[in-house]
């Protein structure tokens, strides 16, 4: 096929097909570097690289032999879990619609730096434990202290923007309890018909790699129990999501609604 | 869609361009993790990182350059720090026995990447460019009996051939030699 070929000039498709062929193991190779072809790939770039690259898909497109790593490696196309693309929308959505949409509560923590300091503080207290919680709770919010009835103090609270169902929000409060205890009520617009699954409660961090569930939603208000000890600046969001009656405890991935906690105003 | 166009939006912050990425790229990026990792959860995360590091240094992409090809670079590195992590957890759980470790990872190796990359273009190739190109390579079928298989002459097999491989090879990842 080459014999009339000049190594001036550029490989011809076919030549390039063959020799990538001879590459890939694909077609018995010459061995031949003499050949006015192999000339030619020692000093152009361009069809080297063309050469190369066929080679490459070809030897992909063969089956694997027990000579390369690959008869151990498993190499399988495998879909990714539905709810991925929520979860890297929700996380890219305030970016994303930034020039349609005024941005998304839950990636607006980067601009307020000072109320999330003041919320780690929060958090600080809530790690302090049992017995100081409540005095600390008290000094650091600086709310006055009440006198006689321990009412609950309202700690936090988070508006929930809507992620992956649009008309889909809520807002969730936290509450410091006399005996240091915290509890989170959220509300949200409906919850699904038990046939299509529940909703669950979760405090995560802004990158939704750290995840605690707090517990199911059922009802459109629900009170839970935040664990003592649990460093809240760690895991400053509140995401509600749709999960399905699968045994998997781990977050679906889709998020209906989220928010940053934000301290209570004093 | 035309990729294009795709690579340009996406490049220039349009808010649907990176739906569209992850709907085009969203399988390769999650196999490679997969295979790296070896890990369901670990997978999800890392594919998510893949995607949210994209967006967020979609100023430094070129549009000139395939964005899958683009992508893959960035699923080596985040599949790099998941490791990085995970041996640096193992070693401090159980220091003595570090070692072994390190040559136990899975890795990525160069062949893997260009399997699963070629394995994912051929179903976008779609017919009958995708079950010529496996009756050529992989089944090792000579073209004239792919050309009887088909029913379609032979110089048709031969253009698909050269078409096809000319699509695949656009979507490798580029390595510097």
């Amino acid at each position: 096929m080459s014999e009339q070929y000049s190594p001036s000039e550029h490989l011809t498709e076919d030549l390039v097909l063959e020799l990538a062929e001879q590459q890939s193991g694909h077609r018995s190779a010459s061995a031949d570097s003499t050949t006015p072809a192999a000339r030619h790939l020692q000093q152009c770039d361009s069809c080297y690289a063309w050469v190369s690259d066929t080679a490459r898909v070809i030897s992909a497109l063969r089956p694997a032999t027990s000579d390369d790593d690959l008869v151990e490696e498993t190499a399988d196309l495998a879909d990714p879990p539905p709810g991925l693309w929520a979860v890297i929308a929700a996380e890219t959505a305030q970016t994303r619609t930034e020039t349609q949409q005024p941005p998304a509560p839950v990636t607006d923590l980067a601009t307020r730096r000072g109320s999330r300091r003041t919320w780690l503080w929060v958090g600080g207290a809530a790690a302090a434990g049992l017995a100081v919680g409540a005095a600390l709770a008290t000094a650091v919010l600086g709310q006055p202290k009440i006198p006689g009835e321990p009412e609950p103090l309202l700690a936090g609270e988070a508006q929930l923007a809507p992620v992956s169902q649009a008309d889909f929000t809520g807002e969730a409060e936290m509450f410091r309890h006399a005996d240091g205890q915290l509890t989170l009520t959220v509300q949200v617009a409906e919850v699904p018909a038990p046939e299509d699954g529940y909703l669950e409660l979760w405090l995560r961090d802004e990158q939704a790699s750290r995840l605690i569930s707090l517990g199911t939603v059922t009802t459109t208000s629900t009170t839970v129990t935040v664990p003592q000890g649990m460093d809240l600046s760690e895991y400053p969001v509140v995401d509600v999501s749709h999960e399905h009656y699968d045994g998997d405890p781990s977050h679906s991935g889709v998020t209906l609604a989220a928010g940053p906690m934000e301290p209570a105003d004093s | 869609m035309d990729s294009d166009d795709l690579a340009l939006r996406f490049a220039a912050g349009n808010p649907g361009a990176l739906e569209e990425v992850y709907a085009a790229h969203g399988r390769l990026v999650f196999s490679l993790c997969l295979t790296a990792l070896r890990h369901r959860q670990d997978a999800e995360d890392a594919a998510q990182q893949v995607f949210t590091r994209a967006w967020r240094s979609r100023e430094s992409f070129d549009p000139s350059y395939p964005v899958g090809a683009w992508l893959t670079g960035i699923t080596r590195r985040v599949i790099a720090d998941h490791l990085d992590r995970r041996r640096r957890q193992q070693q401090a759980a159980e220091a003595e026995v570090a070692e072994w470790s390190r040559a136990d990872q899975p890795v990525l190796s160069d062949a893997v990447v260009d399997r699963l990359t070629v394995t994912d273009a051929l179903d976008l190739l779609g017919p009958p460019a995708d079950e010529i190109l496996k009756l050529v390579y992989t089944e090792d079928l000579p073209h004239r009996e792919v050309a009887e298989r088909l029913g379609m002459p032979v110089g048709t097999v031969k253009s698909h051939v050269h078409r096809g491989l000319a699509r695949l090879r656009e979507r490798l990842e580029v390595r510097d030699v």
